[in-house]
Parts: structure tokens; sequence; C-alpha cells
């Protein structure tokens, strides 16, 4: 869906004064780049946010991610929907139903256990971590660069009574300082020269969000089409998968108008650990079912095997 | 690998009025408008980052009027005006105020130069923002301009306008592609009157 705040950015664009263009110290605001997709979140129902890992806090300290698996130790895979489904009626594992109103991914609260970090979709405390409490490390959504070991318990009451399975997992996101603390996936616009190279065999140049246009001919009516291309690679899957699954997407525009008021002048750089950029929701896609989904084949573990995801946004603007 | 599809919902409307010497104000047309198939492609462009790399290429600063309209063309694969005044001096007689220039014109994918396009110029100061999410384009077709229109001798009322994003390809020279069009009851335009039209396009 496309949001009012997407409509507002394009009438920043119909409306931003040519005669800028004269003044050498402003005229860089004119650079179509600072006006084009600059980010992705990704979010889940705002219960989440204090369910699946993000509720056992005390051994998140320790350095572990543990989840309760409601389904018992013969599953090792994660479901969101069987943890809504041991805790219903009081968890109701849905996102928020978008509105065109909405000017983040999630409208409802979408603050950890600890009340903090409410940014309306998933948070990256693996950064978090540098500047605020360090006992927040593992609280989501993303792993560290580094390889963390995460628990699978089958025990609800006492979740570290009832470990049965566990593992590693790492960030292709934060390994290459693609997401900042806040828990935006900066895009990298395409780049047809070498990049990164995900081991999917997937050529995703440059970084895992790119953009293009379906296809540039001689008809018009088939040229407003565009998409924006995302993978998710398998250790960001299976933390996200850990911490609630995927049910929402949103794509941001810079709010350049804001970052000038606020004294943020060009070049609008990206920044993992200080990003001083102010994003404008300008899209979202909220989803009924999880994405990140997987399950057992036989005795081999579901979610130990939850490979990378990737995802296309098509978006036609007319 | 999942693909989901999301549109766009960009509409407007336009307004027609004539204004006499006196003050007096009539609207003679009063009707939403069609957005085209260049404003798709002018907006991919943008946000795929292959166009200019000027923003404000990618601005509507330019128009032109038609005397064939058409309800055939009111749909939203339209790329040109049915029949656009054709020269300078259809656009502002002998003393109109219109500024008008030639340039290229984007027709699906190909950069026309002939029959020369010819557009005129909508003044920065009078594109307004009216609210958050929709820009006025207001273009004023004073007394002294587009008066005794003919084709094939035969007196020719206005009855067609199309709104022009100045440039999205970045090319040089300009090459612009027609994003908003409309049809209007026929107006024999004479030096009693000039035609306001107000032009509000919504970006969501």
């Amino acid at each position: 869906m496309f949001v009012n705040t997407g409509g507002q950015h394009l009438a920043d664009i119909m409306t931003i004064n040519p005669g800028l263009s004269a003044i050498p110290s402003a005229s860089s605001i004119l650079d179509t780049s600072n006006f084009s997709f600059q980010a992705l979140t990704f979010g889940k129902d705002p219960g989440g946010y204090v369910r699946h890992a993000h509720a056992v806090t005390n051994l998140s300290a320790q350095g572990y991610i543990l989840v309760v698996n409601y389904e018992g130790s013969t599953v090792s895979s994660y479901h969101s929907s069987a943890t809504a489904s041991a805790l219903y009626p009081n968890y109701k594992l849905m996102p928020t139903p978008p509105s065109p109103y909405d000017t983040r991914l999630e409208q409802n609260s979408t603050a950890n256990p600890f009340g903090t970090y409410d940014y309306g979709h998933n948070p990256n405390t693996a950064i978090l971590s540098f500047t605020g409490p360090p006992t927040n490390t593992l609280l989501g959504c993303y792993p560290p660069a580094s390889p963390v070991t995460y628990w699978f318990s089958n025990n609800p009451v006492n979740p570290s009574a009832g470990f049965y399975m566990s593992g590693t997992v790492s960030s292709f996101f934060n390994l290459y300082n693609l997401i900042d603390s806040s828990g935006y996936l900066t895009i990298n616009s395409v780049n047809a020269s070498a990049g990164r190279v995900l081991s999917t065999g997937s050529d995703w140049s440059g970084g895992p969000v790119r953009y293009e246009p379906v296809q540039f001919g001689t008809n018009h009516a088939l040229d407003g089409l565009m998409q924006v291309k995302m993978f998710i690679a398998s250790g960001d899957a299976a933390c996200m998968a850990l911490f609630g699954g995927l049910y929402s997407i949103g794509l941001y525009c810079l709010d350049v108008p804001a970052m000038v008021r606020s004294g943020i002048n060009p070049p609008f750089s990206f920044s993992t650990l200080n990003n001083r950029r102010i994003y404008r929701l300008f899209a979202k896609k909220v989803f009924v079912k999880d994405l990140l989904y997987q399950k057992d084949n036989g005795t081999t573990s579901g979610f130990k095997t939850i490979p990378g995801i990737s995802i296309n946004l098509d978006l036609r603007f007319i | 690998m999942f693909t989901f599809y999301e549109n766009n919902n960009i509409h407007g409307h336009l307004t027609i009025s004539k204004l006499y010497p006196t003050g007096n104000e009539d609207v003679v047309f009063d009707d939403h408008n069609i957005i085209v198939s260049g404003m798709g492609f002018g907006l991919a462009y943008l946000f795929s980052l292959l166009g200019s790399q000027t923003i404000t290429d990618y601005q509507i600063d330019r128009f032109q009027l038609g005397v064939s309209g058409s309800t055939a063309a009111e749909v939203s694969s339209t790329f040109q005006l049915s029949s656009p005044l054709s020269s300078i001096s259809e656009y502002v007689g002998n003393s109109g105020d219109l500024y008008v220039f030639s340039a290229i014109q984007l027709k699906n994918g190909v950069n026309v130069t002939s029959p020369t396009p010819y557009f005129s110029k909508i003044p920065f100061s009078k594109v307004t923002r009216i609210n958050e999410s929709s820009v006025r384009y207001t273009i004023v077709v004073d007394q002294e301009s587009c008066n005794n229109l003919t084709r094939l001798g035969q007196s020719a009322p206005l009855n067609e306008i199309g709104l022009f994003m100045k440039n999205p390809k970045g090319v040089s020279p300009e090459a612009s592609v027609l994003v908003a069009y409309r049809k209007f009851s026929n107006i024999i335009k004479t030096s009693d009157f000039a035609l306001v039209f107000r032009w509000t396009i919504s970006f969501s």
C-alpha cells in the first residue's frame, strides 16, 4: 500500500524550488538520489515484540538467544503461529491492518519487554547495545555480525530447564554495515560493477536490496513498473524467525525537508552507528502469513536449514 | 521467491473558468482528469535512478493546448494530445503573455521533433502546494492568447489540454512526456476573456 506520506514525498518533489540550483550551498539538495528509495524495514505484529525470543530477557544478558517452542521438542522449527495458538486469546499474532494514514510500519507499540525501542519495526539491538543498555544486545531482531548461540526450549515455565536444540546465527546485514541501529536496511542502487555476492548464486551486487525497472522500452504503459528486490540471508532470516517472523515490509525515502530543517545538509550519508537520516514511509506491505515459515523434513530441522529469502516488491506508479 | 504488487493512486481534478475584465469568473468545466502512463514512466525513471540526476527534471513545468480533444484519448495509454496548437503564433497571437517554446516530446519512448512540438511554460510561482500531498497548477491563458484558432478554414475551439513532465530521462536537449490529459467542452477563445485552468494533482 502506498501511504499518504509517500504522496507527500511526491508533492515535495513537484514543488521543490528550481531556484535552489543557483545557490551553490543548496544545489546539492536537488540531486535525484536524495529522493529515491533509501531504506527498508521489516516487522511483525505488535504483540510479537514482547513474545517469542523477545520474551526471555534474562538469558539474553548471558549471551544467548532463547526461544520457547510451544510445539515441543519433537519439532525443531520455530513457528510464530504456534506461540499465538498457545497463548490464545491474549496473543492475536496479526499485524495492524494497513492504512494510507500510517506513518510507520506498525502503528501500535513495538516496544520490547523493557519498554524501549518503539520504532514501529524490527530494531537492531546488535548495534543498539553499543549505545544502549548492554543487556539488550540480543533482544532482536538481527544477530551480531559474529555468530551468536541460540537455544530452543520446550519449557514455558522454566525455559532454562527445557533446552533441547541449539546452534548459531550471524548477520549478513551487520557484517557489511547495511543496517543501522534502528533497523533501517539501507538500499544500494543498481551497481553493475563487482560487489558482494551472496552465496545463493544470485548476484546482489552492492548489497541485499536493489531496485530496477522491469522494462524500459517503447510502451509507456508498461514502463511505469519497477521492482524493489531484496534478499534476506539465512542468518538474518533465521534470527527474525526466532523473534516472531516476517509479517510486514516498509519502504522509505528520505524526509529531505525535515532533515534540512534539522540542520542536516547533503550529502545525506548512511551510518550504522549514528545514522542521522530521517526516513519517511513511502509504502508498506502487510502479510497474514509468516514469510519465514519453515518446517521439518523428516529428521532434518527446518530451522537449521532455513534458506535465505528473496522478495520482489513490484511498484506501479499509475 | 515472493513477488508482491503495489499500485499508486495518483489522481487529479481540472477546473476551467472564463475570467472577464470586470473580474467576473464563470466556471465552464469542472471534472476529474486522466493521469496517463507518462506519469508512471517518469516516476519509474526517478525511483530507479536511471533518469535525470536533477530532481527538478521530474517536475511538471509545461502544458499544451489542443483543438481536437477526444474522449477516446481519455485513457491511461494516451501519450499525446490529439491536435496540439502547432505554432507560437497560435498560442500567443500578436501580444499574448504566454511563454511558448519548442522542445522535444517523448512519445511512447520515441523522441519526436516533427511536427515541432510547442509547449507553454507554467511559471513556478503558479505551482502551489495546497495540502500535504496535492499540488495545484494554475494556468492563465490571457485575453490575447489562443484567439481565432482555425483548422481547415474553420474556427477551431480549444477542447483539450495536457500537462508535461519536464525531462525525466535527463537528456539534452530536454524531452518532455505527457503525464496528465483532459478533454473539455469546446471553448471558442476570444479577446473578451481569459481562461484560467486550475489543475490539481493529488499524489495519494
